[in-house]
């Protein structure tokens, strides 16, 4: 693998291994800019760039859940019990605010728990989207929602001007992620990478981000490798991106992931258009977005967009990963594994839970799915 | 004193006994039907003449009938995790050949959701359409944090309902009687005043009714407020109760503990819950989930303020710091010794936040609270060993509190 390749690599897992000491030297560089947390799977970055800020990805980690249990139960996903477990033991007190997408009832009760408890801390502000994406009516709530939520965020100082270069900004951010998938495709690397890849986009500022999959992306590399791994689809993991190592799991395992929902809230919206009004823009963006658990839209359906995925891969299964007690995603499974078996498609259900505790058994059962899928 | 009956309860019974009687017969006859969540302003459909039925009714009376772990194992077995709502699993439980105490329900022509209830209701209601392959609409009716509804939310709700308003232009071939809808807005204001007036009766101290008895006179204001009849109940339950509060009556005989309970009941378990309470003469005095029926909305700006009062409903949909202030109203109110908080593990928007609400109650009120793990249908998931040891142990703390001098640490 080329260098610069390696030097991405390296750069994101370090970032990532402590995304708080990255806010402490960004902000360094950067006095009197505000770094703002956010939760999965989407909230408008654009706002935050607009400003100067840094938008900081909160995902937790594996470290054991304690305080967080007096402040919610046990029956909210792992994500959102660890990440409140860092925030309540002060590991978050470096970022200037907290932006919560309210998009599941546990968003919902979980951000209004911390505003309760953390607003002495930080600012803990709501992007409250809308669960349809479908009519006029969500576009137009989202447009003054947009525009209440960057004022509570950078206050009455940031005009419309500001915004067509942090659009373009985050544009190219996403241009990254997908470029870098598309080269990934072509170059089979660790899905363990591809995760810490990602996992990084958001953390790092977007503009260190592209030049760096940039590099990647222009040094003409050596042809790939003959690839014996089996190709396979994942989904159910949009609202995750889990610890990398736990996705090493499926490289372990023989599997080649060659595509995947991880953290499909920005990935999976497309490009906001630079002028004119920049919140409508972003609304607009934000209502064509695509399909996931915790939308109800009219334009795409779930199954057939995992479908195409998998046609346009040639991938011979499909591996459901879906976070215990997530409803949304429960809710989904049920209803894209009857299309999947309609169409003879192999599949296998697994409960997701974040920890590096829990990957003995899932690559047993990767493996044992990775065999079926040899023997066919 | 002797028990004295509610005639209102008897009225209740008939009546909800005739409306699936007559949505049965009606739909066979071509009467559209809509199936509905409990938090959608159902008014805008019984102005069109369209019956509306709701699941959750159904399941809640499928938990009280014990057929929740049956027909949660059926929904299982078609594929619907356990870590879905209970209600949910009962309904498809249904669907999928379970037995209904009511019979099932006609097919609806029309689905209704309003989120304000919870995510999870669109997923349900997504999953009936496909499943009755019938028409689908909805109300995104956004979280409110700051306690306060937003404008553009406020807006948001009116286009959605004007939206349902066309689809129900499109199923009944009419055009929509607006008139019709005032009147069933100021029928359905009538009832919710009646519905709070003895709800506020209830926390008279000794209290004249039990939540019991009120919880099983929920039908009318949950399916037909908007109708004279809804109002005939709550205005005969109204005028029992102020006679009751007239002679001193007490509803449970001895009263020596006002205790408030917070989320759905435990269906399955309601009998056994109020009777080991009451061994030790602590009363069920009030529940904040019969609250979430008492709103307002006014016949002149219908849509507007059913869209705030849908998306308002007291411990839903709103953040926890506005739950804990309108609970600790309510507990002064009904001069409560005590809260008990159903932490139950299948409707997540009454259920978390709950930690925050237990502290801030004996915190701020000094008023002990008890959370108890559970689940609104499935009794599979709740320990009735250990929901009796710590109510057993929740009553002691309480009889040494208010009797033995002794103070909450």
């Amino acid at each position: 693998m080329n260098d610069a390749y390696k030097e991405l690599l390296a750069t994101c897992k370090s970032v990532i291994s402590n995304p708080m000491a990255y806010v402490a030297e960004w902000k360094s560089r950067n006095p009197g800019k505000k770094a703002v947390g956010f939760l999965p799977t989407y909230v408008p970055l654009e706002p935050i760039y607009a400003a100067g800020g840094l938008p900081v990805g909160l995902w937790g980690s594996d470290i054991p859940v304690a305080v967080a249990d007096a402040y919610i139960q046990q029956f909210t996903c792992s994500l959102v019990r660890s990440v409140t477990e860092e925030a309540f033991t002060g590991m978050y007190d470096g970022l200037d605010a907290v932006l919560f997408p309210p998009i599941c009832d546990s968003l919902k009760l979980v951000g209004s728990s911390w505003d309760l408890n953390l607003s002495g801390k930080f600012l803990v502000e709501f992007a409250n989207l809308p669960e349809r994406l479908d009519g006029a009516a969500a576009g137009t709530y989202l447009e003054a929602e947009l525009r209440r939520v960057s004022k509570r965020i950078n206050g009455e100082s940031i005009e419309d001007r500001h915004f067509p270069q942090a659009i373009a900004l985050v544009n190219r951010l996403r241009e990254s992620m997908a470029g870098f998938c598309t080269w990934r495709s072509a170059h089979p690397v660790p899905f363990a990478d591809v995760a810490a890849i990602l996992k990084a986009a958001t953390v790092l500022h977007a503009d260190e981000y592209r030049t760096l999959v940039d590099k990647v992306l222009s040094v003409a590399s050596a042809p790939a490798e003959p690839v014996h791994a089996i190709p396979i689809v994942v989904t159910g993991l949009s609202c995750q991106l889990p610890h990398p190592e736990m996705m090493r799991c499926f490289d372990e395992a023989g599997l080649s992931v060659v595509a995947d929902d991880l953290f499909l809230g920005l990935r999976g919206t497309p490009a906001v258009e630079e002028n004119g009004n920049p919140y409508a823009n972003i609304a607009k963006s934000y209502c064509k977005s695509a399909p996931m658990a915790i939308r109800h839209t009219e334009h795409a359906k779930r199954h057939e967009q995992i479908l195409e995925q998998i046609e346009r891969n040639r991938a011979k299964g499909i591996v459901f990963m879906v976070p215990k007690f997530c409803e949304p995603e429960w809710f989904d499974l049920r209803y894209l594994q009857e299309e999947i078996r309609q169409r003879r498609i192999p599949n296998i259900v697994l409960d997701f839970e974040e920890g590096l505790g829990a990957t003995g058994s899932l690559q047993t059962r990767l493996s044992a799915f990775a065999e079926t899928l040899s023997l066919r | 004193m002797s028990r004295m009956p509610l005639q209102a309860t008897a009225l209740t019974q008939k009546l909800m006994k005739e409306y699936y009687a007559s949505c049965r017969e009606s739909h066979a006859r071509g009467r559209k039907v809509a199936w509905s969540t409990v938090m959608m302003p159902t008014e805008i459909l019984l102005a069109a003449d369209i019956d509306v039925l709701f699941p959750e009714n159904q399941s809640a009376t499928c938990g009280a009938k014990g057929l929740g772990p049956e027909l949660s194992e059926l929904a299982e077995a078609a594929g619907l995790s356990q870590e879905t709502c209970s209600y949910v699993r009962c309904d498809l439980g249904i669907r999928k050949g379970g037995q209904s105490p009511w019979g099932g329900l006609p097919d609806p022509d029309i689905v209704f959701c309003a989120t304000s209830s919870c995510t999870t209701v669109t997923k349900w209601y997504q999953d009936l359409r496909r499943f009755f392959s019938c028409e689908f609409a909805m109300v995104d009716m956004p979280f409110n944090f700051s306690g306060e509804i937003t404008e553009h939310a406020e807006n948001y709700i009116v286009e959605q309902l004007q939206g349902c308003i066309r689809q129900i232009e499109a199923l009944t071939g009419k055009p929509y009687d607006y008139e019709r809808l005032e009147e069933v807005v100021g029928l359905a204001q009538t009832a919710h005043e009646y519905w709070r007036k003895c709800l506020e009766l209830g926390a008279t101290n000794p209290s004249p009714i039990t939540t019991t008895d009120i919880l099983v006179n929920m039908g009318p204001i949950v399916c037909l407020r908007g109708t004279q009849a809804a109002i005939d109940v709550y205005e005969t339950l109204y005028e029992e109760l102020l006679e009751r509060v007239r002679i001193g009556y007490v509803a449970a005989g001895q009263e020596r503990f006002r205790l408030v309970w917070d989320n759905i009941p435990f269906w399955f378990a309601l009998g056994s819950t109020v009777r080991r309470l009451s061994a030790h003469g602590a009363v069920l005095v009030g529940a904040t989930y019969l609250y979430h029926w008492v709103r307002d909305v006014d016949p002149k700006d219908p849509l507007r303020t059913m869209g705030r009062a849908y998306s308002t409903a007291i411990t839903m949909n709103q953040s926890i710091a506005h739950k804990i202030t309108k609970i600790g109203n309510m507990l002064e109110l009904y001069q409560a010794d005590g809260l008990i908080i159903h932490s139950n593990r299948s409707c997540k928007p009454d259920s978390l936040g709950s930690l925050d609400l237990k502290r801030a109650i004996e915190d701020r009120l000094n008023i002990p609270v008890l959370m108890v793990d559970g689940d609104h249908t499935d009794s599979r998931a709740v320990s009735d060993a250990v929901v009796q040891t710590r109510m057993e142990a929740f009553i002691e703390s309480l009889e040494q509190r208010k009797y033995g001098g002794l103070q909450l640490a």
